[in-house]
């Protein structure tokens, strides 16, 4: 049996069980017994049972106190469930760490080429090592079992687990849970789910729907195909959009389906904040949509924020004014026809002066947005419902974003408020903690009208007083972005007054030194993908680095099973430099997975090579 | 193999040392006892179980802390119970089984062995079966014991005072799986020892009941059947002449309650307990089979689904009573599908 990851998109993965000819896609579900569905796999109890061609035939050892008393004959090409050694809620910590040693035991006893290991929830925190151990001990396949379906709170909390578990090993979830949990518990990591709750369900005569069950008195097998077809339905769906890039929205949708979903899921992205954040790509080329109060959390929104506040910073020498400006839908937001009759009504002003002028917009739920950063994904990829109410929660998160930017800049720059409506609600909750003159523009007056736009053109005229600096606006927005990519100062180290760049405002640009490419940017996502010069100057500061553990590459990609160590602060799609066992930059490349993930997993893609030396 | 698992009786006898603040006076009345109808050498009478009040268990006084389902381990008892005050506690109920319908079967437990000595003294013991013996309705009578005091020289007095009655020694085996035993009951004794406890009461001329606990702590319910029908095998081999099938029951302070209360454990569905001794019906001619669940039909004894606990209860106890195993034909219910899908998804599960 072999597990081998496909795609993820945050902790959830599409994944390949591959078992002699019969390959299954995950997530999906585990069968097995006289289930009679049309599953994909078959778990058998004994030997006896009839084994179905189109489904991989597990069977599960029994417990340990029966597997010493009769050992079983092992068969070398079958799966297995190693016996289990009666690890329970309400037992104690030592005497459970004891019988995780038994388990431990067993398995090195065993000698099983196809295993199978079942994870105790109820073991806790101790399980982990032992996980560890299990994967060494060759398990393929983890079975989380003794899960507290009955308390949802006690649920959610054992599940932590699954964050520190080998990522490269497929995880079974077992117990009675509704399929409207299926999208929260693939995206927090799981793989397979067992099929008690729709057969269990069926018998207590319950359709099972999105939104719960209902009572209904068809015939069990009728009604046996029908919720299974309902979980199918889900699963798919599921998968789908892994697929897509965004089973974020799915969760979120689903979780407004039933209370106690609602619960755990506003638990989970809490609590496992920074588990779903490691895994989750820090750039895409497609929307990314906001549509309920919980996405105000979702990784891709916070990264931004944080990486705004952390790695910001402007490359002007002077700034005497600040303009706050309303987002637009339209992005980027310079394409926007109210964004081109701002920058016209300042430009008009400005003249000679533009580069005192700093512009950024307000917008929720990415809080602020660097005009020289609102090309990159998510800035120029979300899409939130517009209706002019801002939730408190957007209002603090907005202002926080503010007051962070706007403690960037030096006291004596003034700065343009140029809001209405949400988005001055919001400013106004830090009004006070702003150190600069603040100047109202818009104020009970929408930000695109004449008399806005006069009071805006006439704020400038009174603070811009001589000519700026001249300045290179491609290469502000580069080296921006460059920051954010790889941290601050990175992007000065990057691109100087020696490199060129090639190619015009809003088309993909290039950077060059003398002939070597440094960087390319990728017009879907905003971002700079390396190229060898780069790559040596990214190797230099010792960031994004992944360190082969070997000297000559082959081929386009770098498995997992080959990367020795990598900077964890790597994100799935990151551009990343790769060195050799010695610490020379061979090639630069895209990362598929996040920095630990490489590290702990044994199989897959981690870098998609760009350029060798 | 060792006859003990350490750390399980660490975990037991953690339950067993709170019980210790609470300890108990031995009294004049009997623990509990109870009537029941049962089949008395052929007949329809009535069976009265009385429990007496001893120090208890040697076995869970001992650091080993008890048995993991047994909820005498909760109790502290302290005292010596003397001829008089044992001779009073029997008194009790005999007075009750006066109005009973006849022929009587009496089952005399104690919450740990009727013939260890240090519980039940000699003269007493002497005492208790001599009132017995006087009594011409009670045919049958039912001494339990763990096998270490199950002695020649105990059994040939017990025969001289009791020569007139069909006398069985009741063994708790609770299973033939010795590994059931250390790993998952703590019961502390091995198979060897019960073989020749079964030999030497068999030898000496009594029949010999043995008590099998349905679905012990850690297994699961298909794991529990196929305990249960491997030990009723052993047992038929060694000698026994009945078998006792008892359903785990949740008692108050044990550690099968800690995990039950925990949500990690199920007693037993009443449709394993009819699986099992459907397949009995094959022995039935060689020796008799027992069992009345206890507390069944409720959250802590063997249940189905609540709507048919009732009837299929009902067939156990009639077929406990007639050894016929087609009271168990046409019993059905929508649970059974669940029970059956249970048989495998517990073995995943847990």
């Amino acid at each position: 049996m072999e597990f081998s990851l496909k795609k993820h998109d945050g902790p959830a993965r599409i994944g390949q069980l591959k078992h002699k000819d019969i390959t299954i896609k995950t997530p999906s579900f585990a069968s097995f017994g006289d289930d009679n569905l049309p599953t994909n796999i078959l778990f058998g109890l004994n030997d006896s049972q009839k084994y179905n061609p189109n489904k991989i035939n597990i069977t599960i050892l029994p417990n340990y106190m029966v597997y010493y008393n009769r050992r079983p004959n092992i068969d070398p090409e079958k799966i297995y469930v190693a016996p289990e050694t009666g690890i329970r809620w309400g037992l104690s910590t030592e005497y459970i760490k004891e019988l995780l040693q038994r388990q431990y035991k067993i398995i090195d006893d065993l000698k099983i080429e196809n295993l199978a290991v079942k994870i105790p929830l109820s073991a806790g925190e101790q399980v982990i090592d032992f996980a560890k151990k299990f994967k060494r001990q060759g398990t393929k396949l983890f079975i989380l079992t003794d899960v507290p379906t009955e308390n949802h709170y006690k649920f959610i909390r054992t599940l932590r687990i699954i964050q520190e578990l080998p990522p490269d090993i497929p995880r079974l979830l077992t117990g009675r849970i509704h399929p409207s949990y299926y999208p929260l518990l693939v995206y927090l990591g799981i793989d397979l789910f067992d099929m008690s709750e729709i057969i269990y369900s069926t018998a207590e005569h319950r359709e099972l729907f999105d939104f719960g069950w209902k009572k209904n008195e068809t015939p069990y097998e009728e009604l046996l195909i029908k919720n299974y077809q309902f979980a199918m339905r889900i699963l798919n769906l599921t998968n789908e959009s892994i697929n897509e890039g965004w089973i974020r929205r799915v969760v979120e949708a689903y979780s407004y389906f039933l209370p106690e979903l609602h619960t755990i899921t506003r638990i989970a992205l809490r609590d496992y904040y920074s588990y779903l954040e490691a895994y989750t790509p820090t750039q895409k080329s497609f929307k990314l949509i906001c549509n309920s109060d919980l996405s105000i959390y979702a990784p891709e929104v916070q990264t931004f924020i944080k990486r705004v506040k952390e790695r910001y910073s402007s490359y002007r020498k002077k700034v005497d004014v600040i303009i706050l400006l309303p987002c637009s839908s339209k992005k980027p937001y310079s394409l926007s026809k109210t964004h081109r009759v701002y920058q016209n009504a300042i430009k008009s002003v400005a003249k000679k002066s533009r580069s005192l002028i700093h512009e950024a917009i307000v917008t929720s739920p990415l809080g602020l947005v660097p005009r020289e950063l609102e090309e990159i994904y998510p800035a120029a990829h979300y899409d939130i419902p517009v209706t002019g109410d801002w939730s408190y929660e957007e209002q603090i998160l907005t202002a926080q974003a503010i007051k962070d930017y706007l403690n960037k800049f030096d006291e004596n720059t003034k700065v343009i408020v140029h809001l209405s409506g949400g988005y001055l609600l919001s400013f106004e909750h830090i009004k006070n903690d702003i150190r600069q003159e603040i100047i109202y523009t818009s104020r009970n007056i929408s930000p695109t009208s004449q008399n806005a736009i006069q009071n805006l053109q006439n704020a400038l005229k009174t603070i811009i007083s001589e000519p700026g600096e001249k300045i290179d606006y491609l290469q502000e927005q580069l080296r921006a972005i460059a920051d954010y990519q790889f941290g601050k100062g990175i992007g000065h180290e990057l691109i100087n007054d020696e490199t060129k760049i090639l190619g015009k405002p809003r088309r993909p640009k290039k950077v060059m030194l003398n002939k070597n490419q440094i960087a390319y940017q990728n017009p879907e996502t905003g971002f700079l993908s390396l190229g060898l010069k780069g790559a040596e100057i990214l190797a230099e500061h010792e960031v994004y680095w992944v360190r082969f553990n070997g000297t000559e590459l082959k081929g386009s990609s770098l498995f997992a099973k080959g990367i020795e160590d990598a900077d964890k602060q790597i994100r799935p799609f990151d551009e990343v430099v790769i060195l050799d066992i010695n610490g020379n930059v061979i090639a630069s490349g895209k990362s598929l997975m996040s920095g630990s993930e490489m590290i702990d997993s044994e199989r897959g893609v981690a870098v998609q090579i760009r350029h060798k030396r | 193999m060792e006859y003990y698992d350490k750390a399980l009786a660490a975990e037991v006898y953690e339950i067993r040392s709170r019980t210790f603040e609470h300890k108990k006076q031995i009294g004049n009345r009997p623990a509990t006892y109870w009537f029941a109808p049962e089949s008395v050498q052929g007949q329809i009478g009535t069976g009265l179980s009385l429990v007496l009040e001893t120090i208890g268990c040697f076995w869970s006084r001992s650091k080993s802390g008890g048995c993991s389902m047994c909820g005498y381990v909760s109790e502290y008892i302290e005292g010596t119970a003397t001829k008089d005050i044992l001779v009073s506690q029997l008194n009790v109920a005999l007075e009750n089984l006066r109005n009973k319908k006849p022929p009587y079967i009496v089952k005399i437990y104690t919450s740990g062995s009727f013939l260890d000595p240090k519980e039940v003294p000699t003269d007493a013991r002497n005492e208790i079966l001599q009132i017995l013996s006087n009594i011409d309705e009670v045919k049958e009578i039912v001494l339990e014991s763990r096998p270490e005091f199950v002695r020649k020289q105990y059994l040939r007095d017990i025969k001289q005072i009791l020569s007139n009655k069909s006398v069985e020694i009741a063994i708790g085996l609770e299973s033939s799986n010795e590994f059931v035993r250390v790993h998952s009951i703590n019961k502390g004794f091995t198979n060897k020892l019960y073989l020749k406890a079964v030999r030497t009461a068999r030898e000496l001329g009594f029949g010999v009941r043995t008590y099998l606990l349905f679905k012990p702590l850690f297994l699961s319910e298909a794991e529990a059947i196929d305990d249960a029908l491997r030990s009723i095998e052993f047992a038929i081999k060694a000698g026994t002449t009945t078998i006792s099938i008892n359903p785990m029951n949740i008692q108050s302070g044990t550690l099968v309650e800690k995990v039950w209360k925990a949500g990690s454990y199920r007693p037993p569905w009443l449709w394993s307990v009819v699986e099992v001794l459907k397949r009995t019906a094959q022995y039935t001619k060689q020796i008799r089979f027992d069992c009345d669940p206890t507390a069944a039909g409720k959250d802590r004894g063997a249940h189905n689904c609540g709507k048919c606990d009732t009837t299929v209860l009902e067939a156990i106890r009639n077929y406990a009573l007639h050894q016929n195993p087609k009271v168990f034909d046409n019993l059905t219910c929508d649970c059974k599908i669940k029970w059956k899908s249970e048989l495998n998804y517990e073995s995943l599960r847990r």
